[in-house]
């Protein structure tokens, strides 16, 4: 489809140089002034940061993994900063390409500029050194939430060896209080969540590990027929994933014994919470690369138990266990449940889980043409979002494969795949529409992490990519704010912490209700923006929201306004 | 590079720009003029690095293509052979890209023999292009209508798409042709999952299941179908059996099976011998691992497979060499170790096992499965400190191992610090419910340990007659009628006694006799058990 879209627009532009009849001139003009739906920006942004993985033709397995990227505004002036994961050498060997830069993980404070005409100027500044984050180190992904309630945003980066959690100071500096605060968890991380599991007040931290790996049980794979690879994760022991409890001084107790009940894990990839079975509690979804995935189903008395299997989340309806590397939950069908979908490896196809209201799903990935429509590819970020605000879940993925095609010898990192765009059609049902969406999505790259919001505050979600051993990219959504929206940030009332896992019923003018969910977790290795954005369509009347904090108590505003961000703060609604 | 690859990577490179002219050009070498058909050209994939069996496999049926192709016209079915030949093993090497021209021309230049398009269906299949996978299983149909195998993938193609009544009339066929195919029974029940009618697809899944109960493939599906009936104990039951194996149910399909024997590298050997350890075909698993050990003697992981598949056989000493030949060639193979470690210990030679663990271990240290070996054998020989430090690792490395917190507790309790193995057993009831051993344990613990402090009669009673409930074997009875006698119902422990020890008797077992002896004549004296395990029968409490 993007070949032959391509192939069109280029016949139309053709033609009309040629100076050939009105009508194809006509063409021509029209798409001239239709904007991409999306545009690569990253550049134009001061976005210039490309992924280092240290491969140096060794094929040391953790180089096709990373990076996660992660939005965030941390020096709350009310626009999304970045932050971009960085990697390092691996082994001794010499790299096959020079690093990019300093091999550290990156800030990037948004200078955007919003003219009284409304016109969006985003610029990225980088300010990592004034920040004082360090983080160097294999570095994997990111986690974004307020630990001490003090209304600044922190980070939790993960690592190929140590994870950090920066502390940030209000004062636009961080400070690592990784060991102080306990979660120096030394390993092999991918995913992390903040969440509040126990309804205290105070955001928990759920770790997805990986794999027991080291340079030194390296294991050398080949192909069928003996040609060298990277090793498939099987071949490395499984990790066990880590809850831990935050205390509410700043430090956190490991609770994963105690917690987890059976201490299930797996590979972990994907992590995404949610409040699946519908009782007001957040639970815990991970996504295990190559292994039955886990559903920790809160009990709601400090302890979790995994629900996955007769859930039927753990496995594809075939009962098979599939790679499961980026995942996000949300509400697609407007039926006011959590489902969930996750990326698969090339062969296997996405799979979408749909929600019954009760915790319990059903794999709908062929029903819903988005199985069969990315069998092609190996998924990684990914999120539900409403590109075109037309009150309708969306979902993009950002591919890459894992190991080269057969033959493929192009050096050094044949892993490309472009990237896939499907709109939802409101019947259960989706399309592909990578091919009219954009150059950007004829452009193949070795995707993984992807985080999703809005940069520019326009009212469309935009999407920050972070491609291994490759540039970091922007996706700027220009058509989603010709609908209708509403945009909240949902808040504490002593600091103005972002209240993750508060959950919004959007009441629209004719009764329907659209549910949606303050959430940074989900995707792959990354963290979006915390702040809902619900699209309306061609809807005029401002809508009424019901919303239940993650404490348990609920409120409800009348009204909040159209086509602009607001801030609601618990405590003050009805 | 080594000279052999260098020429041979030289010679790819000349046979590919020999054969790869323009459709034009082949046709014309073709010699027929309008009536060959227009050929792709075919490239084999990069062989540096390959495997020299491999190598020579794909470049000695490329040479097969040349020479058919120099033959000239009026050898269509020959040249269409070799195209196919060539096909075959780029397919079986998983090099799709390539496979696919070579099958396509013998497609072309034979339009009548179906394994073609079979072969570019499941080509296509394994690139994830279902359309194109569903358009060759139908073109293999029109050749063989009855095909069950061919039925039922094009039928996994549709419902793969999400089309069900296009994969109805298929699935109904392959039943026509053959109503005892477990694939066929098990696509009909996919197809009934998938249109909601969990009643209909019980009953298909149930069918194949009897008609094939070690497909263990079926079990989980079934159990969707019985949630989805409201059923959740059977649901939860199939789903508890489900397939390990990763794999849904394959019709008996001796096309692909040829080409999956075709590559004659070892790791794809490894691969068909693992398919055939899978599937519990024994023999078949020794003869991929023996053919993959000639082509690489010095490959430990060929050797230790194979010795399991002996040792599966019954092949107990041949087994047992395999592991050995593993471990000369390479000293750090834990696996190798750990299989050579069960084999003394089932022999009884705990000592010989304990050095095979603890080499296990010193090669992989989060080998978890070994440490808890060598935990055991360390505990049942009385090494108690270091039983508890093994134990240790392995709840952390691997805390989904529960028998690992068991027997840490019984290790605590083997020294006298009764109260930690109560309280590891609290934790273990905790963490693991589904474990029956935490229970039984601490029922026989608060039942009989010497310290008074941790004893409690009325728990212990209450903990044994739940597990009683679900498992009446001896370990079970016993601890029943410790905990019986310790709330003062001697009587009822007496009787319980005489019946275990009547059953040990039925059934030859003179040492359990003699241990359940020793708790009657308390008993009967009116006297509780302050023995919650001896020394020697301990491991039983696992």
């Amino acid at each position: 489809m993007r070949v032959s879209c391509t192939a069109v627009v280029a016949v139309s532009v053709a033609a009309a140089a040629c100076g050939s009849n009105s009508r194809v001139a006509d063409d021509a003009a029209a798409a001239a002034r239709t904007p991409e739906w999306f545009t690569e920006r990253a550049a134009d942004a001061g976005i210039n940061f490309t992924h280092f993985n240290g491969m140096s033709g060794a094929y040391y397995f953790p180089e096709v993994m990373p990076p996660g990227v992660g939005l965030l505004d941390y020096d709350n002036d009310g626009d999304l900063d970045l932050y971009l994961v960085q990697g390092q050498a691996l082994g001794t060997g010499a790299p096959l390409r020079p690093p990019p830069g300093p091999l550290t993980g990156r800030l990037l404070r948004n200078d955007l500029q919003v003219s009284p005409d409304g016109n969006r100027v985003l610029r990225f500044t980088d300010v990592t050194s004034a920040s004082a984050i360090t983080a160097s180190g294999y570095g994997m992904g990111v986690a974004a939430g307020d630990i001490d309630n003090d209304g600044w945003t922190d980070l939790y980066v993960t690592y190929f060896g140590r994870n950090q959690l920066w502390r940030n100071n209000g004062n636009g500096t961080f400070t690592d209080v990784s060991a102080r605060s306990g979660t120096a968890l030394e390993g092999f991380s991918v995913s992390a969540a903040f969440v509040d599991y126990d309804r205290d007040g105070w955001l928990d931290l759920y770790v997805g590990n990986y794999v027991r790996y080291s340079l030194e049980t390296d294991q050398r794979c080949s192909n069928l027929a003996g040609v060298r690879t990277y090793c498939p994760p099987q071949v490395y022991p499984a990790l066990p994933d880590r809850l831990y409890r935050n205390r509410g001084n700043g430090t956190f107790a490991d609770v994963t014994a105690t917690a987890l009940i059976g201490r299930e894990f797996g590979r972990a990839l994907g992590v995404s919470t949610a409040d699946f079975d519908g009782d007001g509690w957040m639970d815990v979804y991970v996504a295990n690369d190559g292994s039955e995935n886990i559903l920790w189903t809160n009990q709601r008395n400090g302890t979790f138990r995994n629900t996955a299997l007769l859930a039927g989340v753990a496995l594809t309806a075939e009962g098979q266990a599939e790679a499961s590397m980026g995942v996000d939950a949300g509400d697609f069908d407007n039926d006011g449940d959590e489902d969930l979908f996750m990326t698969e490896l090339n062969g296997e196809g996405s799979n979408l889980y749909v929600n019954s209201g009760t915790g319990i799903f059903d794999d709908r990935g062929a029903r819903s043409a988005l199985g069969p429509s990315t069998l092609q590819y190996t998924g990684f970020g990914t999120a539900w979002f409403d590109f075109d605000n037309d009150g309708w879940l969306d979902v993009l993925s950002v591919n890459g494969r894992v190991q080269a095609a057969e033959g493929d010898t192009r050096q050094p990192f044949p892993l490309d795949q472009p990237r896939l765009l499907f709109r939802n059609l409101g019947n259960g049902r989706f399309e592909n529409v990578s091919g009219i969406a954009g150059a950007a999505f004829a452009v193949a790259e070795v995707g993984r992490g992807a985080a999703f919001g809005d940069l520019d505050n326009d009212g469309d979600q935009d999407v920050v990519i972070g491609n291994d051993a490759g540039p970091t990219r922007l996706l700027m959504n220009n058509i989603g704010n010709r609908n209708h929206w509403i945009g909240l940030r949902l808040v504490d009332q002593r600091a103005g912490r972002d209240l993750l896992g508060a959950r919004v019923e959007v009441v629209r003018s004719d009764g329907t209700v659209l549910t949606r969910r303050a959430r940074s977790d989900g995707s792959y290795a990354s963290a979006n923006d915390p702040r809902v954005l619900v699209g309306l369509g061609t809807a005029r009347e401002a809508p009424g929201i019901r919303v239940r904090w993650p404490d348990g108590q609920t409120e409800a505003w009348p009204s909040v306004p159209l086509d602009r961000w607001t801030t609601v703060v618990q405590g003050t609604g009805q | 590079m080594r000279p052999r690859a260098c020429v041979t990577a030289l010679t790819g490179v000349l046979l590919c720009a020999f054969a790869c002219g323009s459709p034009g050009r082949e046709g014309a070498a073709g010699g027929a003029g309008s009536d060959s058909p227009a050929l792709r050209p075919v490239a084999l994939p990069p062989v540096a690095g390959m495997s020299e069996s491999v190598a020579e496999q794909m470049q000695d049926r490329y040479a097969a293509v040349e020479r058919e192709r120099k033959r000239g016209p009026g050898h269509g079915a020959e040249y269409a052979q070799a195209y196919g030949e060539l096909g075959k093993v780029l397919l079986g090497a998983n090099y799709l890209d390539a496979a696919e021209p070579a099958l396509l021309n013998a497609a072309a230049l034979d339009s009548s023999d179906m394994r073609w398009p079979y072969y570019l269906g499941h080509l296509y299949r394994s690139k994830g292009a279902i359309r194109e996978s569903a358009q060759q299983f139908e073109r293999a149909l029109k050749h063989r209508p009855a095909d069950v195998a061919t039925l039922v993938w094009l039928a996994d193609a549709y419902l793969s798409e999400g089309r069900p009544d296009e994969a109805d009339p298929l699935v109904r066929r392959a039943l026509n042709a053959d109503p005892g195919s477990t694939a066929a029974l098990y696509q009909a029940g996919r197809l009934a999952l998938a249109r909601g009618d969990h009643a209909s697809a019980v009953r298909q899944f149930e069918a194949a299941l009897d008609r094939d109960p070690a497909a263990a493939s079926i079990h989980y599906p079934l159990g969707l179908a019985y949630r989805g009936l409201g059923d959740t104990q059977r649901a939860e039951r199939h789903l508890a059996q489900r397939s390990r194996e990763n794999r849904i149910v394959e019709p008996v399909d001796p096309l692909m099976e040829e080409v999956q024997n075709t590559v004659a590298g070892p790791l794809a050997l490894e691969v068909r011998g693992v398919e055939a350890l899978n599937r519990r075909d024994w023999p078949a698993a020794v003869e991929a691992f023996r053919q993959g050990t000639a082509l690489a003697p010095r490959s430990a992981s060929l050797h230790h497979r194979l010795g399991t598949a002996l040792a599966m056989m019954g092949r107990a000493d041949e087994a047992r060499r395999e592991f050995e030949t593993a471990v000369s060639a390479s000293p750090g193979y834990a696996k190798a170790h750990y299989s050579l470690g069960v084999m003394l210990e089932d022999r009884g030679d705990e000592e010989g096992a304990l050095d095979r663990y603890a080499a296990a271990v010193q090669s992989a240290p989060d080998y978890a499965q070994a440490r808890l070996r060598l935990a055991d054998v360390l505990r049942r020989r009385g090494r108690l400190q270091d039983a508890l430090r093994e134990y240790e690792q392995v709840m952390h490395t691997d805390p989904t191992l529960s028998d690992a917190m068991l027997g840490r507790a019984i290790t605590f309790v083997r020294m006298g610090r009764y109260r930690e193995g109560r309280d590891q057993l609290l934790e273990g009831l905790k963490a693991y419910p589904n474990h029956s051993g935490f229970p039984l344990a601490l029922a026989r613990l608060l039942a009989a340990a010497p310290d008074d402090s941790v004893r409690d009669g009325s728990r212990a009673l209450a903990l044994a007659e739940q597990v009683v409930k679900v498992d009446q074997s001896t370990d079970v009875g016993e601890t029943l009628g410790m905990a019986l006698a310790e709330v003062g119902r001697f009587e009822e422990a007496v009787a319980v006694q005489r019946d275990l020890i009547a059953a040990a008797r039925q059934a030859g077992r003179p040492d359990l006799v003699a241990r359940l002896q020793d708790n009657l004549r308390l008993y009967a004296a009116r006297q509780a058990s302050r023995t919650p395990w001896r020394s020697e029968d301990v491991g039983d409490a696992r």
